[in-house]
């Protein structure tokens, strides 16, 4: 499936399974539950199925929506990447990994190609995506309409009947005011000419990797009990204008660390002085490049 | 007829993890042929393919449907037993249904079809066909599929493709099929569009 050669190295091999947890801590029940919402968000893409989601062992607002989908799809083949805002190492995605490390007992790895299943918060990863993957999205609020309209009979409705009239007339609000399209996370986009659907809080800089995508694209909302999906080489446009074309976030100057000209990039402070420094936000990629490199 | 342990798989979590993912991939790949991850004997004319899907996706919340051939003791049993099912006889009212061969345009008209604000609601059809290996061939493309994709199935009646490109024309509603043979699946969801049939 991937084309790069794996060295061993970069896999953290499986472990032994918490006794006290059945794999990947959900009970069967619930996975299937989840699992049959799985193939109608696949079948029906961008479409928000509801499903009955289960108190996890952590906070909302750490993922469980995006935990729920990976314990239902992991097996003990998977090797699982967890990123959170590009980086391998914050306390989110490093919680989320040692989660599944322990009731899963699966392999991981921080290498964007050699995983099988990333779940991630808030980035794409730089590196293209191969068939046979796939990325499950945390997701905080899944209905896109919900600033305009908050009750959910309504939006249902707005879906049903691609009423998304109101949607255009809020980004074009932007335009009169900024003079340009001011909404940079979470840009709404149009799924197989269907659906508008909410992509999650990552910027619109990652928008276009969406489209035709080799891998499958899972989202899971925890509090909201939402999942959706984009399958494989399937149509996603960001919405915009004729007069006002989508366009992506660009930088003047490469990323400081490992030169790429091409990836999505964080001003970060590297020091007491408050020196500051734009990096790649996808740690994995620069590290990656860098090592090229030396 | 069976000796399965009370969950019908050997190893429950990891024998549903690996056979729920080649579900997962049939869909996101439509028409691709995904090979039965754990062996199963054939309930009465319940095959392989369609236990293994029952054990996989079916439980006390999942109301199932039962062709003719497949409405006997055995299987009923094995869908009470294992999956704890509830079965009804009213299409309209089940989540999946199991065909022990293809049904015609008439049997399939009655089944659930989603509504506009929950096209999910929809019941998915699981067809036994004798192979995908070898039989008249059509040509796919939609979601899913990088350009085209060609599928050969043996079990299928004359009026099942002109009745699945109906059943794309009302997408978001419609029905997903998963196609069984006795040792291998594939699934066709809703989304998928046929360029060509032989
Ligand atoms: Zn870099």
């Amino acid at each position: 499936m991937s084309q790069s050669i794996i060295s061993p190295a970069i896999i953290s091999p499986a472990t032994q399974i918490d006794p006290n947890y059945n794999f990947a801590y959900l009970n069967e029940q619930t996975k299937k539950m989840i699992r049959r919402a799985l193939l109608k968000a696949i079948a029906i893409p961008g479409y928000q199925v509801p499903f009955a989601g289960r108190e996890m062992p952590m906070p909302y607002g750490w993922g469980t929506g995006g935990v729920q989908i990976t314990a239902s799809i992991l097996t003990p083949d998977d090797v699982l990447k967890v990123i959170d805002q590009g980086a391998d190492d914050t306390t989110n995605a490093v919680s989320i990994r040692k989660f599944f490390q322990r009731t899963a007992g699966i392999a991981t790895t921080l290498n964007t190609s050699t995983a099988t299943v990333i779940q991630t918060r808030h980035r794409i990863p730089e590196q293209k995506l191969q068939q046979g993957q796939i990325l499950v999205y945390q997701v905080p609020i899944p209905e896109p309409l919900r600033f305009l309209e908050p009750r959910e009979t309504e939006t249902r409705k707005m879906h049903a009947f691609e009423d998304y009239g109101l949607m255009h007339v809020k980004l074009y609000e932007d335009i009169s005011q900024h003079g340009h399209i001011a909404t940079t996370y979470a840009y709404p986009v149009m799924v197989e000419d269907r659906y508008v659907m909410d992509p999650s809080p990552i910027p619109k800089f990652d928008n276009p990797k969406m489209n035709n995508n080799p891998a499958l694209q899972l989202f899971g909302a925890g509090r909201e009990k939402r999942i959706y999906a984009i399958p494989p080489y399937t149509k996603v446009v960001s919405l915009d204008f004729e007069d006002h074309p989508f366009e992506i976030q660009a930088w003047d100057q490469p990323c400081e660390i490992c030169g790429a000209g091409d990836s999505f990039l964080d001003e970060v402070i590297m020091d007491d002085q408050g020196t500051r420094m734009f990096v790649c936000s996808d740690s994995d990629y620069c590290q990656s490049r860098s090592e090229v490199q030396s | 007829m069976n000796s399965l342990p009370a969950t019908g798989f050997p190893n429950p979590s990891e024998d549903a993890a690996h056979s729920f993912r080649s579900l997962l991939t049939a869909m996101s790949h439509p028409a691709s042929i995904q090979p039965l991850t754990t062996n199963l004997p054939s309930v009465a004319k319940l095959n392989p393919a369609a236990s293994l899907i029952a054990l996989t996706l079916v439980d006390h919340e999942s109301t199932v449907w039962l062709d003719d051939d497949l409405d006997d003791e055995t299987v009923k049993q094995f869908f009470k037993f294992n999956c704890s099912a509830p079965l009804t006889k009213q299409p309209n009212q089940a989540m999946l249904a199991f065909f022990s061969h293809c049904p015609s345009p008439q049997d399939l008209s009655g089944f659930n079809k989603g509504n506009a604000t929950y096209p999910d609601a929809s019941t998915t059809l699981i067809i036994q066909v004798k192979s995908l290996n070898h039989g008249n061939a059509v040509t796919l493309t939609g979601p899913g599929i990088q350009t085209e994709q060609a599928l050969k199935v043996d079990g299928l009646n004359k009026n099942f493709w002109p009745w699945f490109k109906t059943n794309q024309t009302i997408f978001p509603l419609g029905n997903d099929v998963i196609l069984a043979a006795p040792d291998c699946l594939t699934a066709l969801p809703r989304t998928t569009k046929i360029a060509e049939a032989n």
